[in-house]
């Protein structure tokens, strides 16, 4: 059996949390875990599951890329100026 | 256990008493405390000569740091999958897996002490019950030990 390497998601769930001021128990009810695996993610210590992937992104409703990526997202004041 | 006290656990271990005990070094100290318990009841065994208040008293300190440390993990090892997250599942499993290497290597170590040491019967329980009580305890107190701070809030 060959093994796979885990690929470590990057994604933009605290800045989506701060720009629309919802706390981490909030965001935690809304997809049923706890609060804690919430942190876990923001912080890449843990990589989701596909159906709770999809869950956030629907939370936030945006599509899965647009919150997960497997590179570094741009930060946004590039993107910014980039227009 | 039946879902009522599995539900009662999963409101303790997810309540304020819980969230004191987050942080790495807490539950690094009640590893510690758990660690020196489990000595303590295999020294009570050692010396036990028919007195159970010893073996009682010597077994409270455990059930104590035990519930604590069941408490800074908020409560995987007890509580049925379908009241954990995935993630909570996911590290309790791998806890289970590393332990299982750390506890074959710990009952080697212990086995091939005890056969070169030709203890008494007294000794060998007091041996037994400490090897069973880290074996039972190692998957939540390796994890316990490992687990990264969680920093609460938002």
């Amino acid at each position: 059996m060959a093994a796979t390497k885990e690929v470590e998601f990057h994604n933009r769930l605290r800045l989506l949390r701060t720009e629309r001021s919802v706390s981490r128990k909030e965001l935690a009810d809304a997809v049923g875990v706890h609060p804690q695996t919430i942190g876990y993610i923001e912080r890449r210590q843990y990589n989701l599951s596909l159906a709770l992937a999809f869950k956030l992104a629907g939370y936030f409703g945006l599509s899965l890329d647009a919150v997960f990526s497997p590179q570094a997202f741009e930060p946004l004041s590039d993107a910014a100026l980039k227009g | 256990m039946n879902s009522r006290d599995q539900r009662r656990i999963f409101r303790h271990v997810n309540g304020p008493t819980a969230d004191k005990l987050q942080d790495q070094q807490t539950r690094r100290v009640l590893v510690l405390a758990c660690v020196a318990s489990i000595a303590a009841v295999a020294i009570a065994f050692a010396t036990f000569d028919n007195r159970f208040w010893l073996l009682v008293l010597a077994s409270l300190p455990l059930g104590v740091a035990t519930a604590l440390l069941n408490f800074s993990l908020r409560g995987i090892f007890e509580l049925k999958d379908e009241l954990l997250d995935e993630y909570q599942i996911s590290v309790r499993d791998k806890a289970y897996k590393s332990a299982y290497g750390f506890t074959l290597v710990f009952l080697v170590v212990v086995a091939t002490a005890a056969a070169g040491a030709e203890l008494d019967r007294v000794s060998a329980f007091a041996l037994a019950a400490f090897a069973f009580l880290t074996c039972a305890l190692a998957p939540r107190m390796l994890l316990a030990w490992r687990l990264e701070n969680s920093h609460g809030g938002d």
